[in-house]
């Protein structure tokens, strides 16, 4: 279940 | 007190393909290549032009990725300014009707 996890985030970039 | 929305939506002029978590765009007026990582992948799918920003913020990247929504929502204005800039996402402040958004 732990499924939920979030990906890391990154700044949105070109 | 009413805060301006922002509507996002992709350029006709470009053709784009998804790599894993990546997007690749080519524009076709001038054949530039672009390249988007995963979290600008997230906000330019959901680039319907009748979604506004906020919203594509708070349940695409947030819901998929470990972000604040404040910090989120300010990266992604600027990350759309730099696409709108080079043409291949077009933002408005009205969202665009069923016929434009297809």
């Amino acid at each position: 279940e732990a499924a939920t996890a979030k990906k890391p985030y990154v700044k949105p970039e070109v | 007190m009413a805060s301006t929305e922002t509507y996002i939506a992709q350029s006709p002029d470009i053709a784009a393909s998804t790599l894993g978590d990546d997007t690749i765009i080519m524009s076709t007026l001038d054949s530039t290549i672009f390249m988007l990582n995963s979290v600008g992948t997230a906000i330019w799918k959901a680039a319907d032009g009748a979604t506004p920003l906020s919203r594509i913020v708070g349940e695409k990247v947030c819901a998929e990725f470990d972000v604040a929504e404040d910090r989120a929502l300010a990266d992604a204005e600027e990350f759309v300014a730099q696409l709108a800039q080079h043409g291949i996402l077009s933002v408005s402040a009205q969202p665009a009707s069923p016929r434009e958004a297809l």
